[in-house]
């Protein structure tokens, strides 16, 4: 069982007015990420126990009000973040799906992970997303949008690490199509090798950047 | 979010520095930022930068019904979003006053300035005519937004291709892209704006302002010009009174941007036609040039093997071992648990055997080590001599006083240095 992961890039600290920001693609697919915060929130909507997350999934056209991905990225958010360490504040996140070739979902958890880590906000776990489509009864991780259109089944995984084993386990799915336990638990597996290679980008990538701040 | 409010020494040395002639970023006063301009793999998509203003440009269309007024007639429809990414002070899907203004411009210049062909739009008259969707995202603020905007959303239109359709007696029919190659626009002319800052009443211009300096400015005139020098949209933010000589000025200045910019817009669309003719599929907005080096980061296509049934098992075995071990190291989880159960002791019990065979273990190799100690010993007496001789050395005073002397005196002679050298090499 093997499958092809297309060439990532990024480009941390993108954006000037932003507190963290990264510009990231999989191969065509390019997401820009935002988030600030936790900064100050009008009293209506402030809430006394834990932080507020402002979520925003923003396609190049059409209206915006409400994106699917929202809802998966915030329950990740939920789980990834100690939110109750910041009460009556909000963290405002934006992404914008710049141009899409497939797999947007994952990379939109990715470059929230990355804008995330670029703007320092204490977290206890990274995350990251992962696509994994069926055609005709294969399994195919990080589709492109023509693959994506020929699927019949699709997995997208919010994949984050155990915080005292560090091995790669679920925190949020979203599944479309019918698909047999076996399927999920090889895609699982499939996920799960993905998944320690993006936490190795991650590493490399925030190493580097830092690389001159504490010399 | 709210933002900071610039501070009163900020704002006075901005001023000042303005009425001197000089700017923060190094720029005299009259001269633009670098613009840059990426069109996307997909039709009708381009980002445009100046310095650090970011915008990106979507278009599309669908076919509407016209309005009753202008059965002929195409739509264009502009939208604008600025979403926190841009400025955190921004709030999703809310418009705000700034945002009411940018839409207000850009449909000022790009409908009302008629620079698009609206009739060849009409596909039935008084009943389907295409409607072009001009979608304007904010990606980043640093002042000139209009410009930036206006920049993207022409290209995004010169970039942009209908899907072609054809009228049948009771119905349309619309070709996907491989059936039937798409329509582009028909664009008479180019409208590019001009921010331009004004200083003291009018008196003194700053060009392309950035966000700071924006807000320290007393007013900003907004020039619209294509390159057959007709002005097409003039907007004057502020109630300054300017004279006729102050506003020819400005446009003058906008005139010859506008040239410049168009050919490098024209430049854009003819390089990205070029690749398309070739079948080249053209990467568009994934391709960056990093600001700075050390934030950038790739990986390139990498294989993705899963490992089969009996690997994992192995590994999970692994990890189950690997986990008792951490456990018994972890002195703060056995703390944790009772101490007096059965358990827990006979895992001491066993690691006090363990502990003793190790170190005995320790010993009788210490043992060992002792006896080779002995016959390295014998060597000793040889390092001995040969640290004494170099002490020797060492103590020899008329070597070093005249190495002294030679460093001091001025004239050295090169057989003197090369003595010089080799007795550091001594030494």
């Amino acid at each position: 069982m093997s499958g092809r992961l297309r060439e990532m890039r990024c480009e941390l600290a993108y954006l000037k007015n932003a507190d963290g920001s990264v510009c990231f693609s999989q191969g065509a697919t390019c997401i820009w990420a935002s988030c600030s915060g936790p900064g100050d929130i009008h009293r209506a909507r402030a809430n006394d126990e834990k932080m507020v997350l402002d979520v925003s999934f923003r396609a190049n056209t059409g209206d915006n009000k409400f994106h699917p991905l929202n809802n998966i990225i915030t329950s990740t958010l939920e789980k990834v973040i100690n939110l109750q360490l910041f009460p009556h504040t909000t963290q405002v996140i934006t992404l914008h799906g710049i141009q899409d070739d497939g797999s947007i979902g994952a990379a939109a958890l990715n470059a929230t992970c990355f804008a995330l880590l670029d703007n320092g906000l204490p977290f206890d776990t990274i995350f990251c997303g992962v696509t994994i489509v069926r055609i005709n009864g294969e399994l195919i991780i990080d589709p492109t949008a023509k693959q994506e259109s020929q699927s019949d089944a699709k997995i997208l995984l919010a994949v984050c690490r155990n915080r005292t084993t560090s091995a790669p386990e679920i925190c949020a799915s979203d599944t479309i199509g019918d698909l047999t336990i076996d399927e999920l638990e090889n895609a699982w597996l499939l996920a799960k090798q993905t998944a320690l290679s993006i936490f190795e980008f991650y590493r490399v990538s925030l190493e580097r950047k830092h690389s001159t701040d504490f010399c | 979010m709210r933002t900071q409010p610039l501070t009163i020494c900020e704002k006075t040395l901005i001023v000042e520095s303005l009425r001197a002639g000089k700017r923060l970023d190094f720029r005299s006063r009259e001269e633009f930022r670098n613009v840059k301009l990426i069109v996307g793999s997909e039709i009708g998509t381009a980002i445009c930068s100046i310095g650090q203003t970011k915008v990106i440009c979507a278009v599309s269309a669908e076919i509407t019904e016209p309005s009753s007024m202008r059965p002929q007639k195409g739509v264009i429809n502009i939208d604008v979003d600025l979403s926190p990414m841009a400025n955190y002070s921004h709030e999703h899907d809310r418009m705000g006053q700034k945002g009411m203004e940018l839409t207000r411009l850009l449909e000022l210049i790009i409908r009302d300035s008629r620079c698009i062909d609206v009739e060849s739009l009409c596909i039935r008259a008084g009943k389907e005519v295409w409607k072009i969707k001009v979608d304007v995202r904010i990606l980043d603020e640093d002042g000139s937004i209009l410009d930036c905007a206006c920049l993207a959303a022409i290209t995004a239109l010169q970039h942009f291709k209908r899907p072609n359709v054809t009228l049948e007696p009771h119905h349309t029919l619309v070709y996907s892209e491989y059936e039937k190659s798409p329509i582009p626009l028909n664009i008479y002319h180019m409208p590019i704006c001009t921010t331009i800052g004004l200083l003291d009443k009018g008196s003194t211009i700053i060009i392309d302002p950035t966000e700071k300096e924006s807000e320290c400015l007393d007013g900003t005139i907004v020039v619209a010009c294509n390159k057959r020098k007709e002005v097409c949209a003039l907007h004057q933010s502020t109630n300054l009174i300017l004279t006729t000589k102050q506003i020819e000025n400005c446009v003058k200045l906008a005139m010859s941007r506008a040239e410049e910019l168009s050919s490098v817009v024209i430049d854009v669309i003819r390089q990205d036609q070029r690749e398309r003719s070739a079948f080249k599929r053209p990467s568009g907005f994934a391709i960056t040039s990093p600001a700075i080096i050390l934030n950038e980061n790739r990986v390139v296509a990498q294989q993705i093997r899963a490992p089969i049934k009996m690997e994992i098992e192995q590994e999970e075995i692994e990890e189950e071992e690997s986990e008792k071990q951490r456990q018994a190291y972890q002195s703060s989880v056995i703390m944790n648990e009772n101490p007096l159960r059965s358990d827990g002791v006979k895992q001491e019990e066993i690691d006090e055997e363990q502990m003793i065979d190790e170190q005995l273990a320790n010993i009788q190799q210490s043992v060992n080590r002792v006896e080779l100690d002995n016959k390295q010993s014998l060597d000793r007496h040889g390092e001995i001599q040969e640290v004494d001789d170099l002490l020797a050395g060492l103590g020899d005073d008329d070597e070093e006083e005249e190495s002294t002397v030679v460093t001091l005196g001025d004239t050295v002679d090169e057989e003197d240095e090369i003595v010089l050298v080799a007795k550091k090499k001594r030494f």
